[in-house]
């Protein structure tokens, strides 16, 4: 989680992903983050997601993005 | 046919039958009926329509079998195959998925740009097809959709070309997803007063905006960005800021008249506006502006593109040295090239290419000098919270429309420097109190156009904080709902504008 984390931090220091609920709904991370974040965490936990797993479900949240990793991992 | 006395008795004998006389096959009706409607409104070109039918149901079913065949022959040689075995395997199916729709996308996308580069070639007499630009992106995004396996294959081609072919959608949009839409056809819709009447309120809605405003504003926008006899610059400013009006009231208005009517049958479509002008960047814009089409590129091109293994590498070196730039300057190229294409989607001419890189650069600068705007907030203790702010990005989101619409306002690149010539070389600001009637409108259509503007504003600003508009006039007491309705038919056959030399049956986005 903290790997995940440095990354959303880095992608957009201004926003607080501790506690957003509706990253996407809210449109607060647009597609250029969304798109720097998904390469970042396919590099990083060695995945790979895909344009169907884009939906605002997986990204609300830390946490959602989260569990889509751990997911995928297993 | 569309919107005209002959349309109103077509939707109504639609209706008896959908909810009277055949309720137990109520698709059928709607796909006779949208059947009926485009044949009648477009015999000669609805070949295009059955080819991309036709194509686009048998290319998916064969997707779906090849993606069946992958798992199963995976699945049985789960023990002989080695591992390279079953990634070369896995590669050869997936080449044929990847040529086979390409291919078809080919053709799709090759009919259709066979009209809209028109002007280049010896039959620029040729007419686009009624809605081909809308059901030819919907068709091949449901391709796409069962070439990634988001949704199954549709096997019985009539309920296919139901989606397809659905009446409403048909005349300018909205683009509609196959697993928003298509179950919404086979489900019981029971006769439902409170959402007919909901969705004839949508369609009234929709033609007090195009009637009352669009028409009206249509008239002095054409007068002005026609007239060879130069008009002042000021003229032209007020022409370019009304046209903004003119184009949404249109194109939104037709949205709300479409998905009014098909509110009526209980099937929604998708939403395609979101009070645009409220946005306060360009980006916001995008999220808030024809909807459907954004998102169609943003997740069948953009998104593509950007989660490519070359994209990922090119932003990873690029990372390296600046994370800043490793994540805006290749998401702003290829923002770039995706506005090209909903410039292109428009029409295959210079000016909706400049309309299209233009939207690109703007969108794309914004995202790679953010630091800079960020630094220049702090220096000046600027809070892009405040109202004052808030203003500030919605004049400028305003302004970058604007110049953006002015690419396209006369239909040519030359008739946009003709424009900017006049803004800056016979600006004459006093010739907008002196010339402002010259141009078909009175000072006193100007008024009924300025009362319209703010009913639709105060409308939007209540929209924007929340409210339900609908479902409040619908908990109103009935005297009141019977009056308001009553209103807004009568301000739209008094104020409308009519008229044998206009068709107020021509919408904007009819014409992509």
């Amino acid at each position: 989680m903290d790997e995940l984390m440095e990354i959303l931090k880095g992608a957009r220091p201004d926003v607080d992903f501790e506690n957003e609920e509706a990253l996407i709904d809210d449109g607060i991370l647009v597609s250029f983050d969304i798109i720097y974040i998904v390469n970042a965490i396919n590099e990083a936990f060695d995945i790979e997601v895909n344009v169907s797993q884009l939906k605002p479900e997986n990204f609300n949240s830390a946490k959602a993005m989260w569990e889509m990793i751990q997911n995928m991992q297993e | 046919m569309v919107y005209s006395f002959s349309f109103l008795l077509f939707v109504t004998v639609l209706f008896f039958a959908y909810y009277f006389i055949f309720r137990n096959h109520q698709w059928i009706v709607l796909l006779i009926g949208s059947l009926a409607f485009y044949l009648y409104t477009d015999l000669r070109f609805s070949v295009f329509l059955v080819v991309t039918t036709v194509m686009t149901f048998f290319g998916a079913i064969k997707l779906e079998q090849l993606a069946d065949f992958q798992k199963s022959s995976i699945k049985e040689n789960k023990e002989k195959w080695t591992k390279e075995e079953k990634k070369a395997f896995k590669a050869t199916v997936s080449k044929k998925k990847r040529l086979l729709l390409t291919l078809i996308a080919i053709v799709a996308f090759g009919m259709l740009m066979v009209f809209k580069c028109k002007k280049f070639l010896p039959f620029s007499w040729l007419i686009l097809p009624l809605g081909m630009s809308f059901y030819t992106f919907q068709s091949i995004g449901y391709l796409i959709d069962v070439y990634r396996g988001d949704v199954k294959s549709e096997r019985n081609f009539l309920h296919y070309a139901l989606f397809v072919s659905y009446f409403p959608q048909i005349i300018q949009g909205p683009i509609n997803r196959f697993d928003k839409l298509h179950h919404q056809f086979f489900e019981r819709h029971d006769f439902d007063f409170a959402q007919i009447r909901s969705g004839l309120w949508l369609f009234l809605w929709g033609l007090f905006k195009k009637l009352v405003i669009a028409d009206r504003l249509a008239l002095f926008v054409n007068m002005v960005t026609e007239h060879t006899d130069a008009p002042a610059g000021s003229i032209v400013v007020t022409a370019i800021f009304l046209f903004n009006i003119e184009l949404y009231a249109d194109f939104s208005g037709g949205i709300d008249m479409v998905r009014g009517i098909s509110e009526i049958f209980g099937i929604t479509l998708a939403e395609n506006f979101k009070r645009p002008f409220f946005a306060t960047t360009i980006g916001e814009y995008w999220h808030r502006w024809h909807i459907s089409l954004s998102n169609w590129i943003r997740d069948y091109v953009f998104y593509p593109i950007a989660l490519s293994k070359r994209y990922a590498s090119f932003s990873s070196k690029l990372s390296k040295r600046n994370t800043h730039f490793g994540k805006t300057v290749p998401a702003g190229m290829v923002s770039v090239f995706t506005f090209l294409l909903i410039g292109l989607w428009h029409e295959f001419s210079i000016a909706y290419i400049a309309y299209g890189l233009w939207h690109g650069f703007v969108m794309a600068s914004a995202q790679i000098f953010e630091p800079f705007f960020s630094f220049l907030n702090r220096c000046f203790s600027l809070n892009r919270e405040s109202y004052a702010m808030k203003l500030f990005g919605r004049a400028r989101t305003w302004i970058i429309i604007s110049i953006g619409e002015m690419f396209t306002i006369t239909g040519s690149f030359s008739g946009f420097l003709r424009l900017v010539y006049q803004i800056f070389h016979n600006f004459n600001w006093y010739r907008i109190v002196t010339d402002i009637e010259m141009y078909s409108l009175t000072y006193k259509d100007f008024f009924v156009v300025g009362i319209g503007v703010i009913i639709w504003y105060v409308v939007s600003v209540r929209q924007e904080e929340g409210m339900q508009i609908r479902e409040h006039i619908a908990a109103q007491p009935w005297l009141f709902r019977y009056l308001l309705t009553a209103g807004v038919i009568m301000i739209t056959l008094i104020f409308g504008v009519y008229g044998s030399s206009y068709n107020a049956a021509d919408f904007i986005y009819g014409g992509f």
